[in-house]
């Protein structure tokens, strides 16, 4: 993957959406978006390596982050979908 | 017998409230600047037609005492701007609206608006007055012409490119049906339409056409919003006017620095929240077909959102693919665009280029919904279309392959030949936009429905070989209910309760 600015969709648990999950992503440096079934965050795929210790560079999406631990009550996975391409 | 179109017709159109225009202060030649041949003049210099100084006085005051503004002037004349009546008062006559025929922007040969004053004793020029009393010191008027500007790069004019294409926005036009929705007063005017793509760059094309896109918001930040890598937002919004020319594009830009679409889905949450009459997006992802299970959780989640937009009133549309197989256009209540191909004979077949399927996953979900206008294999190079010069696809689509020698124009010019369903999906969402001016408060559903049932039959053809279904007699897997008809939709809409 090299795109620079990466999109990652997380599911919400049983328990359903929580500011806590908002507040790590934001103070982490990341956009986040309310969805029905959880949130869209987004960044650029440093943050993503480096938060989430994982290497972009070589994967193809999509692919699945490691859930943090603080965040394993309120999300069942955070992936970074396939890129959506233009159809000319 | 041999059709022309008048010079010159009757016009409905409205006098303006303010008008611009010249006055001739009297020359010391005695003769007006209005009634001599320039050719046999302006040799001689301007002298002649100078007025003397007690005279552009008297011109001074009798414009202000008719309410007319002083602009500019010269030893000659005086630039004024007033209001009609004020032109009524100094000539006698009636200021009217008149249609000259003319080249205008783009190239386009079409009726332009201008104002003339008619009555007796005034001439027949267009434009010009005489004036009702030599004691005011003026001794002609003449209304200002509407002026096209000249020498804009790139050219708001599409290069002449020697294979079969359709151009924005007359053919495009003509093909749906739209010309003939425009020529009854229905250019969807404000209706926003918003876009969700690779940029929007300030192509000559659209100023020269008046046509209302806002500034680009964008989603990726350093990202510019007068930028366009790709050319692809650029030059398939054009598709959007080309139905509906009085409708407004917001347009937002996915793409980051390479043109890349990494922040499509946050454009298209962003796009929803702001609550546009129709949200068109030309791209999607691309699954195995046929599916071996379920959309997977994150298609399902983003679907969400889809289905939540039309829920919220947005007329959504998709671009079905061009081969692929994705679960946007798919979605219950989207607007999903095919591809149909009008041949050099003015012939509708489906086009191969174009996906098309009975949806795996949603009942009684046929992909495409209804189809615009896309070329053929191998690069369906179809539509002429404005770009940002120099972009990818400007150079792309310039450059030969195996299947062919390129599109004919310049890597810099920027026009481009391309097409693909993403130029159907902004087409039909002009065609829902004159539907919904012409109608307001339709659901989303019903201006379907409009646009559906009133399509023009497609039975020649198959789609794309990935699915390789067959144009046949009625709605069919390759082309849904066929080529919209953009006229047909509107008095569909409108006869209904």
């Amino acid at each position: 993957m090299d795109q620079t600015y990466v999109e990652a969709i997380l599911l919400w648990g049983s328990t359903g959406s929580s500011p806590v999950v908002f507040e790590w992503f934001k103070s982490r440096g990341f956009q986040v978006q309310p969805m029905r079934a959880g949130l869209l965050v987004s960044g650029t795929r440093r943050a993503f390596e480096t938060v989430f210790a994982v290497d972009l560079a070589t994967a193809t999406p999509p692919i699945s982050l490691p859930v943090p631990e603080e965040l394993q009550p309120f999300a069942v996975s955070i992936v970074v979908p396939a890129l959506r391409r233009p159809h000319t | 017998m041999k059709w022309t179109m008048r010079a010159e017709t009757e016009s409905s159109a409205s006098v303006p409230q303010l008008l611009v225009g010249y006055v001739s202060v009297r020359s010391q030649g005695g003769k007006s600047v209005f009634e001599v041949d320039a050719r046999g003049v302006l040799a001689k210099g301007t002298n002649p037609f100078h007025a003397e100084s007690e005279d552009r006085r008297q011109a001074h005051r009798s414009l202000e005492s008719m309410g007319f503004r002083i602009l500019a002037e010269s030893p000659i004349g005086v630039s004024v701007a007033g209001p009609p009546g004020a032109f009524e008062e100094l000539t006698g006559g009636t200021v009217v609206a008149r249609e000259r025929l003319l080249r205008a922007e783009a190239g386009r040969t079409r009726y332009v608006t201008h104002m003339d004053i008619v009555g007796k004793q005034q001439p027949a020029a267009l434009g010009v007055g005489r004036i009702k009393s030599p004691k005011t010191g003026i001794e002609g008027v003449l209304l200002e012409r509407p002026r096209v500007p000249h020498g804009v790069f790139p050219r708001p004019i599409p290069p002449a490119v020697p294979v079969w294409h359709l151009r924005v926005p007359d053919d495009v036009s003509l093909a749906l049906g739209a010309t003939e929705a425009h020529q009854n007063g229905h250019v969807g005017r404000d209706v926003t339409v918003a876009m969700v793509d690779t940029g929007q760059y300030a192509h000559p094309f659209f100023g020269s056409h008046d046509y209302g896109v806002r500034p680009s918001i964008t989603l990726v930040p350093g990202t510019s919003a007068d930028k366009d890598p790709v050319g692809h937002g650029t030059g398939e919004s054009a598709n959007i006017f080309a139905v509906a020319p009085g409708a407004t594009l917001q347009p937002y830009r996915a793409s980051d620095d390479g043109g890349h679409l990494v922040a499509a889905l946050a454009g298209f949450l962003r796009a929803k929240a702001d609550h546009p009459a129709v949200l068109t997006n030309s791209w999607g992802g691309d699954s195995e077909y046929p599916p071996s299970g379920p959309p997977d959780p994150q298609d399902t989640a983003f679907a969400l959102e889809i289905q939540h937009a039309i829920e919220e009133g947005i007329l959504v549309v998709f671009s079905a693919g061009n081969g692929q197989f994705s679960i946007e256009p798919q979605v219950p209540g989207v607007l999903a665009a095919g591809g149909v191909y009008v041949t050099p004979e003015l012939e509708l077949q489906a086009s191969d280029y174009a996906s098309g399927y009975q949806s795996p996953w949603f009942k009684d979900v046929v992909v495409p919904t209804v189809c615009g206008l896309v070329g053929m294999q191998p690069r369906a190079q179809y539509l002429l279309l404005p770009l940002q010069p120099g972009c990818e696809l400007d150079v792309l689509e310039s450059q030969p392959d195996d299947s062919s020698p390129g599109d004919g124009t310049r890597s810099d010019d920027g026009w481009a030949l391309f097409s693909g369903t993403s130029a159907a999906a902004p087409q039909l969402a002009g065609v829902a936009a004159l539907v919904l001016a012409a109608k307001a408060g339709l659901k989303p559903s019903q201006v379907i429905e409009a646009i559906q049932n009133t399509a023009v039959d497609v039975t020649a053809g198959r789609c794309h070989p990935r699915f390789n279904n067959v144009a046949q007699v009625g709605p069919d897997l390759a082309t849904g209910a066929g080529l919209a008809n953009a006229w047909a939709a509107v008095q569909y809409a409108l006869a209904k309760p």
